[in-house]
């Protein structure tokens, strides 16, 4: 019964996701013969038109092309934050709308609220990875392009693994805060400062080794979409879930403890 | 009365130098409709929620039908055992009255389906109506309905006719009065004096987190009562020798004495005092709640 609570607490976000991924989706693999046709017009207008290295590369390779558009850029800014939108509520949050006294009156502990509620979120958020797995093999054949499932799947187990400490980190922020308005607006900040910090780096500019490890958006990207399941690096994958096991260990600790009072 | 399903001791609640609960010693027979009185911000629903683990108390004990609340596990068996109504009837705003229904039914086990039929009924709750646009009278049968439903051993309920009509609330406090008939303990605090000392039959009453009283309202009803002494010459009443007292109101040619427990004391120095009349009058629980909170506010107390 509580996944059903949990489900219709979420489930609008969940659908304006699969609204949101889908159109992204279809737009760049339905529109990429339209985009190189632009392209290619703009260099008949100016021959001397410069083309960055990854325009010339995107024109001859349609993996490389979703890459750069889809998962290294738009797609992935849009699915980290929806995890943030997903992570939305939660008992703690329950105070604010006035109906935690209830769920509490339940027989259930805090620990299976927290992690039910944890979980339905989770899974919407696979879910939404999982749309493109579908969506973009499909649709490109569709265009006369072959685009490898395999290659989809190993972007949807990327966005899944670096998404998971956003969406923990955004549960972290919802049981601090107890107004769901102003968690979102502060994990939406973070997110920004964060893309903006490690923005450079996207753009070829050389990377810290140390900050390798924090660089969650090239986590999130993969390497320009020529990886598969096998080329899997462990050592991102394995730091995410510690990362995102300890930020929702440190929620549960909150709400373990939380008193639930207007006081 | 010696069966308590609810006790606490030195049970206190402090949110930095406030007090909001401190060291209550409580108890709730079983099989009695209690009413819990006190003013807002008295610790009714702090002393609540800390018995029904929402709340983790800063020091002392309690324990409900023996399970300790301050353990997790002992706190899932309360909740098994305890049904609540918030004073905050707020409900699932995105469920309907059907789908919270059926929501809440499974976790209890014993829930009274042919009760919930009848309630539903009786109050006329639309089943298939957004709890969003329920009325707060609604809400409010909606959380009884809720709650009463349960059917489990011990009801406590916090502020149950707020928002009820007077029909309402009416049907509400018979079903109260039936549930206690049946053996089930009822617990609830309310702001309506008169509903309280309609129903109930013990009485808790709290001021400033503290205990004031915890007796049966016949016994609170026995104890507490105001000796009214008139003096047809200004009197000459030494105020200081009524230490017994609650609380004393003098003026030339009166003396009101409000007095808890055995009175004979009293009476004795009072009658030394040579009064043209002496009368023992009875009070309402309204009455006994009022003279309590003044003899504490005004510090008269011994």
């Amino acid at each position: 019964m509580l996944f059903h609570k949990y489900w219709l607490e979420t489930r609008t976000r969940f659908y304006i996701g699969i609204l949101v991924i889908s159109a992204l989706c279809l737009f760049f693999v339905l529109g990429q013969p339209w985009i190189l046709k632009q392209w290619a017009l703009d260099e008949i207008r100016d021959p001397n038109i410069y083309n960055p290295p990854w325009i010339i590369r995107a024109k001859n390779d349609f993996t490389f092309f979703i890459w750069r558009f889809l998962y290294n850029n738009l797609l992935q800014l849009a699915w980290v934050l929806l995890t943030i939108m997903l992570a939305i509520g939660g008992i703690s949050q329950e105070l604010e709308k006035g109906t935690s006294l209830f769920t509490l009156s339940l027989p259930v502990t805090r620990f299976k609220l927290f992690s039910l509620r944890i979980l339905v979120g989770f899974l919407e958020a696979v879910a939404l990875a999982l749309l493109p797995v579908i969506i973009v093999p499909l649709f490109s054949a569709l265009i006369g392009q072959d685009y490898s499932f395999l290659v989809a799947v190993n972007h949807a187990v990327l966005f899944i693994t670096g998404g998971l400490v956003f969406y923990s980190l955004g549960i972290l922020i919802n049981t601090l805060i107890k107004s769901e308005a102003t968690a979102f607006f502060i994990s939406l900040g973070m997110v920004i400062v964060y893309y903006f910090l490690f923005q450079p780096y996207s753009e070829g500019m050389h990377e810290p080794r140390l900050l390798k490890y924090f660089d969650l958006p090239a986590i999130i990207g993969g390497n320009g979409g020529k990886a598969e399941l096998t080329s899997l690096n462990l050592v991102p994958f394995v730091s995410c879930c510690v990362v995102s096991f300890l930020l929702l260990l440190i929620s549960y600790y909150f709400v373990k403890n939380q008193d639930f009072n207007d006081k | 009365m010696n069966d308590y399903v609810i006790s606490s001791s030195d049970l206190t609640k402090q949110y930095g130098s406030f007090k909001a609960v401190d060291q209550l010693d409580l108890q709730v027979p079983k099989g009695s409709i209690c009413g819990f009185l006190g003013q807002n911000g008295a610790g009714k629903s702090t002393t609540i929620k800390m018995l029904l683990g929402m709340v983790k108390p800063t020091s002392g004990s309690g324990s409900v039908l023996g399970f300790d609340i301050e353990e997790e596990k002992s706190s899932l068996e309360i909740r098994k055992r305890v049904a609540y109504v918030a004073e905050d009837k707020r409900l699932y705003d995105y469920m309907t009255v059907a789908q919270i229904l059926n929501f809440t039914r499974p976790f209890f086990g014993a829930w009274d389906k042919d009760l919930e039929r009848h309630l539903l009924d009786e109050f006329k709750l639309p089943i298939n109506r957004s709890i969003k646009k329920l009325s707060k009278g609604m809400r409010t049968q909606l959380a009884l309905v809720l709650g009463i439903c349960r059917n489990t051993e011990i009801l406590i309920l916090d502020e149950p006719s707020e928002g009820l009509d007077p029909v309402n609330n009416e049907k509400v406090l018979k079903l109260l009065v039936g549930l206690a008939s049946d053996g089930k303990t009822i617990f609830f605090s309310s702001h309506n004096v008169f509903e309280v000392e309609q129903v109930s039959d013990y009485i808790i009453m709290i001021h400033k987190g503290r205990l004031v009283e915890s007796k049966s309202l016949e016994q609170l009803k026995e104890d507490n009562k105001i000796i009214k002494c008139l003096y047809s010459e200004k009197h000459n009443l030494d105020l200081k020798s009524l230490k017994a007292a609650k609380s004393v109101k003098s003026d030339p040619n009166s003396v009101l004495v409000f007095a808890d427990g055995d009175k004979s004391a009293l009476l004795d120095i009072l009658k030394q005092s040579h009064p043209s009349s002496v009368e023992v009058i009875n009070l309402s629980l309204k009455d006994i709640f009022l003279e309590n909170l003044k003899a504490l506010e005004s510090h008269v107390i011994s």
